[in-house]
């Protein structure tokens, strides 16, 4: 236990004073323009602080260090408790989050009413707080109390984009988050009630009391599965996913990726950090918890799959993707080693950094072509707005796993932890990932090349001008060659006025959001073994 | 200098997207940049193959054990020199082609594109750095079998993607068995199992070695993932003959030769179940390609049923995990490269100046495009493999590689070669005499009115190939010692 000596390690602690001060402060704004700089202002702040808290972690050899707030003692006071792998999830959770933002801006302005803007930032600013809270509590009812910060404004950010349709996401969204967080609520009231400790440290002592005693036996596997369950359902873990594709599918775009991107993710660190820190897991094992969250995992992996290629809404296409990744980072914790614990934690940030990229791009092509969701209909749109068609083609091939990319690292590191597993999880998970691997191929190659494919009254005049040079080629042999070069031509400058004509604009933000969603997917893939030795540094002192 | 390996790879992709961008109008500036690309890009292939052999270039060093790594050896070298020298001339013979599929720019820009990824496979010094041109080859490849984006080849298409990516993620579990009982990742002739670590995991290592060879297998078109090969035929003709003859399906024998000679090792699979299991596919595939070829009434169709025998000829000389396997294999590999390369350019000049597509339409050609029809006879009789032509010494060395073997399948394979090389004879005589003797009461004349060989630039790679395969029929022995070399851990 290392008490707070560096003035740095406060950082964590401002990091969610400002963001809640930031949230109070937003609705005085009424100018939504401004309030987006404010909030962006905010978001940078806080990603400097943790850079500057995983430095200083670093250099004091990647330890974990426990801070009182008020230096309050135990019952009245409150803790949170930050090593690296805290510091470097706020870090890129913040990184995301901007850039989430930015990436969607336009879509902001357009679907949230004037006036209501900066309320949309207040949100922004509270789900930020809520999620650093999840990453740096020390206390299990802290955590409760900011899910349930999180579940709301969550909702409030689907509802922001005023239509029938994300309300009644919303509501089932609001009744199936609450229902989440109150089975936490009831796994922690129970554990209180058994320990009597609601920090996590403490905890633990006691429960290993338990476990080694044989007291409390199967309270404490209903506790613990209460605890997996209420997180399961909150991030859509996949008999749980109901809610997800119409909230993700049918909110604004920004809102769509912070939810897919992060919020899921909040819960799931939270869960890590009760494995870790308070079950540890050798017990988790023992209760078979771990084999469970496997079977659900795997399940997932391959049913969001399935349920995204039915899908012909490209948001819901990516939003089913989205539990299919939920079910890879649950079977990485099923797998029930520290190579799975990495690998899932490597897996929220290849898919916090994917995800968000694939739903702005997504949100941009849609805006390419005229306000249309069908991914049929998205024919031709890359071709308009080039950039967001790369991203798209990035985060497409990075979540299939082609190496280079964000998604492959994840794929080596599930594998590598299966392989050391028993038989059981060899087998089943090996043949996951790899069915897993075709299915994503499956949606997202055809929506790539769907959106490079030049329109169809394009390609019907295309098939015309080929068949009368055909024609032409019949009659006159080698003769024709001029007549179809000169067809080609006409072709190829048809196709240019047609695209000077109908680009939409591309804003400055989005083309910044999307360089630095590509630069660090890039990163993530190539340079990812530093970054795996943080984690890893994270885990062993969790 | 061994970070110059990266040229040959680099230049094609990075020139092809340039192109995909900057769009050529005039064809003349097309057809002078891409034939300079892959020109240049053959010259500076063909000039590291034989200068820097044996040194490393480490592209990306993920960790400490995983990285994407280039090399050439012996492999890459046949496999480079195939591949680079067939691009060019498959260029050529596309500016002509392609003039009646329209959409030149894309085509071309993937065309060069796919060039490097091919080189990729071929330069690549560990299975990761393999892996991922593998997946990249298929991505690079996809629009070419789209090109046309009507129904058929859409669905060509997605069956093309369903299958290779199958294959590669399947493919991908082996690899990663590798890494958990191998001592590297690197391609190390003998294999670079991990001894210590494999006892008592052999049959897990066996179970890898089948996803393996069935997953590399699908691009080699083994039965029964062979099926998108026969689709993808709705590609334009270059793209059936270089890729599906050539370039794609060589990629999976040089990738399955790579898994079994260079991963698990020979010593380590021979005489296991797992062998019996990919002779057995593959003995199945030889019989049932060629039969299936003489089922099939369209020329293309027919050639690529005959190119899944064919294949299958290379995977049965290479699972006999011995040296003198894989002499055959890469010996065939070769020939029928050079040999059906050459038939499908016939296929395509035959639709490219008449729209025909089906065997009973050739009749009387042999007159009406003379050039074209010498060329088809002379091929498919060396792929039927009379003496002295091409395919005769590589079948030879298969067959002689299956009897010093001693494996008793090895025998049934020689029976399979037989067969097949009867339904060979069959499928492609037929056409020869439909060419030349047509039927007495057809009026060949009016009937082929407008029917005549093709301008130069169809005629000439046509003309020079079928040189080469009667030149190297006849003069086999330095290709072989070089094979030999190679199959020898020499080289």
């Amino acid at each position: 236990m290392h008490e707070a000596h560096n003035f740095i390690y406060n950082f964590p602690f401002f990091c969610i004073i400002l963001t809640m001060v930031g949230g109070v402060v937003m609705p005085f704004i009424r100018n939504g323009w401004i309030a987006q700089k404010i909030n962006m202002g905010i978001i940078a702040a806080v990603g400097g602080m943790n850079v500057a808290v995983l430095c200083q972690l670093m250099v004091d050899g990647g330890k974990t260090v426990t801070y009182m707030m008020g230096h309050f003692p135990a019952p009245f006071g409150n803790e949170i408790r930050f090593g690296p792998m805290e510091a470097i999830m706020a870090l890129c959770f913040c990184l995301v989050m901007g850039m989430s933002i930015l990436g969607g801006l336009k879509d902001i302005y357009h679907d949230v009413r004037k006036g209501k803007q900066n309320l949309y930032f207040l949100m922004i600013n509270l789900l930020l707080c809520s999620l650093l809270a999840l990453i740096y509590t020390n206390d299990m009812f802290t955590g409760y109390v900011f899910i349930e910060i999180n579940t709301i404004a969550a909702c409030a950010i689907v509802m922001s984009k005023d239509s029938g349709e994300t309300i009644v996401a919303t509501i089932r969204y609001l009744i199936m988050s609450l229902l989440g967080s109150g089975l936490f609520l009831m796994g922690i009231s129970m554990l209180y009630g058994i320990t009597g400790h609601l920090l996590m440290v403490p905890l633990k002592d006691s429960i290993g009391d338990l476990v080694t005693s044989g007291q409390y036996a199967i309270p404490l596997t209903v506790i613990i599965g209460l605890i997996s369950l209420g997180v399961a359902i909150k991030s859509a873990l996949y008999p749980f996913h109901s809610w997800l594709p119409g909230a993700h599918g049918s909110a604004t775009t920004s809102s769509s990726a912070i939810l897919s991107g992060l919020v899921l993710k909040g819960y799931i660190i939270l869960l890590i950090k009760v494995i870790y820190r308070v079950v540890t897991p050798e017990v988790m094992a023992e209760l078979q918890i771990t084999n469970v969250l496997l079977v659900f995992g795997v399940v997932g992996m391959i049913m969001g799959s399935v349920r995204a290629l039915k899908e012909r809404h490209i948001k819901r296409m990516i939003a089913y993707s989205s539990v299919a990744q939920i079910g890879y980072i649950f079977m990485g914790i099923g797998l029930g080693s520290t190579v799975g614990i990495m690998a899932a934690c490597f897996h929220i940030l290849s898919h916090a950094f994917t995800k968000p990229m694939l739903f702005c791009s997504a949100g941009a092509l849609v805006d390419a072509s005229g306000h249309n969701y069908d991914f049929k209909k998205l024919r031709g749109s890359a071709l308009k707005n080039p950039l967001a068609g790369i991203a798209f083609t990035v985060g497409g091939l990075s979540m299939i796993g082609i190496p280079l990319m964000a998604g492959f690292p994840s794929k080596l590191y599930f594998s590598t932890g299966a392989i050391q597993g028993d038989w059981f999880r060899l087998g089943v998970v090996l043949t996951a990932l790899a069915i897993s691997t075709v299915l994503n191929a499956l949606y997202y190659l055809p929506a790539i090349i769907n959106m490079w494919t030049p329109k169809k009254s394009q390609e019907a005049s295309h098939g015309h001008d080929h068949g009368d040079a055909h024609g032409a080629h019949d009659a006159h042999g080698g003769d024709a060659h001029g007549h179809a070069e000169e067809l080609a031509n006409v072709e190829d400058h048809e196709d240019e006025h047609e695209e000077v004509h109908e680009k939409p604009r591309i804003t400055v933000s989005f083309v910044v959001s999307m360089v630095i969603f590509l630069a660090s997917n890039f990163a993530l893939g190539i340079f990812y073994q530093p970054l795996m030795n943080i984690i890893e540094q994270g885990i062993s002192v969790l | 200098m061994s970070f110059l390996l990266c040229i040959p790879i680099i230049l094609p992709i990075v020139a092809g997207l340039a192109m995909l961008i900057a769009k050529p109008k005039k064809r003349i500036v097309r057809e002078v940049y891409v034939a300079g690309v892959i020109i240049l890009d053959m010259i500076l292939s063909l000039i590291f193959i034989f200068t820097v052999p044996d040194q490393k270039f480490t592209l990306v060093q993920f960790t400490d054990t995983i990285s994407i790594t280039l090399k050439v050896d012996g492999m890459s070298t046949i496999f480079g020199m195939i591949v680079s020298i067939l691009w060019v001339v498959a260029t050529f013979y596309s500016f002509e082609y392609m003039k009646h599929e329209g959409k030149e720019n894309k085509f071309f820009s993937f065309f060069t594109m796919s060039m490097g990824v091919v080189m990729g496979i071929a330069f690549s010094a560990n299975l990761i750095t393999m892996y991922l041109f593998y997946e990249l080859l298929t991505m690079a490849t996809l629009p070419l079998v789209m090109h046309s984006m009507d129904q058929k080849a859409c669905a060509a298409g997605k069956k093309y993607v369903i299958f290779s990516i199958t294959g590669a993620s399947f493919g991908f579990v082996a690899i990663m068995l590798l890494m958990n009982y191998g001592v590297s990742l690197d391609f190390v002739y003998g294999g670079i199992l991990d001894m210590a670590k494999v006892g008592g995991m052999e049959h897990l290592l066996l179970a890898g070695f089948i996803l393996a060879f069935f997953g590399f297998g699908v691009k080699a078109a083994i039965f029964p993932f062979y099926s998108w090969l026969p689709s993808a035929g709705v590609a334009p003709t270059p793209v059936s003959a270089l890729l599906h003859a050539v370039a794609v399906v060589n990629a999976g024998i040089f990738a399955i030769t790579r898994v079994i000679y260079y991963s698990f090792g020979a010593d380590f699979l021979r005489g296991s179940w797992a062998q019996t299991v990919v002779m057995v596919a593959t003995i199945i595939t030889i019989v049932f390609g060629s039969s299936m070829a003489l089922r099939t009434k369209h020329i293309k169709r027919r050639l690529a049923y005959s190119t899944v025998s064919n294949l299958s000829y290379m995977l049965f000389s290479l699972s006999l995990m011995t040296p003198a396997g894989m002499v055959g294999g890469l010996t065939h590999m070769l020939f029928h490269s050079v040999l059906k390369i050459t038939l499908f350019f016939v296929a395509g000049a035959i639709i490219y100046k008449t729209g025909r597509e089906y065997v009973g339409e050739v009749e009387g050609f042999g007159r009406s495009m003379p050039i074209t029809m010498i060329c088809f006879t002379v091929c498919s009789l060396g792929l039927i493999g009379l003496p002295p032509l091409m395919g005769f010494s590589s079948k030879w060395h298969i067959a002689s590689a299956a009897v010093e073997s001693g494996n008793p399948l090895a025998y049934a394979g020689i029976g399979a070669l037989i067969v097949s090389a009867l339904l060979t004879t069959l499928y492609l005589v037929i056409i020869i005499i439909k060419a030349y003797f047509p039927r007495k009461d057809l009026d060949v004349k009016t009937l082929n009115k407008d029917v005549k060989d093709p301008n130069m630039l169809m005629t000439i790679p046509m003309i020079a190939l079928s040189a080469v395969s009667i030149i190297i029929g006849v003069y086999p022995t330095p290709f072989i010692r070089v094979f030999e070399t190679i199959a020898g851990g020499l080289f």
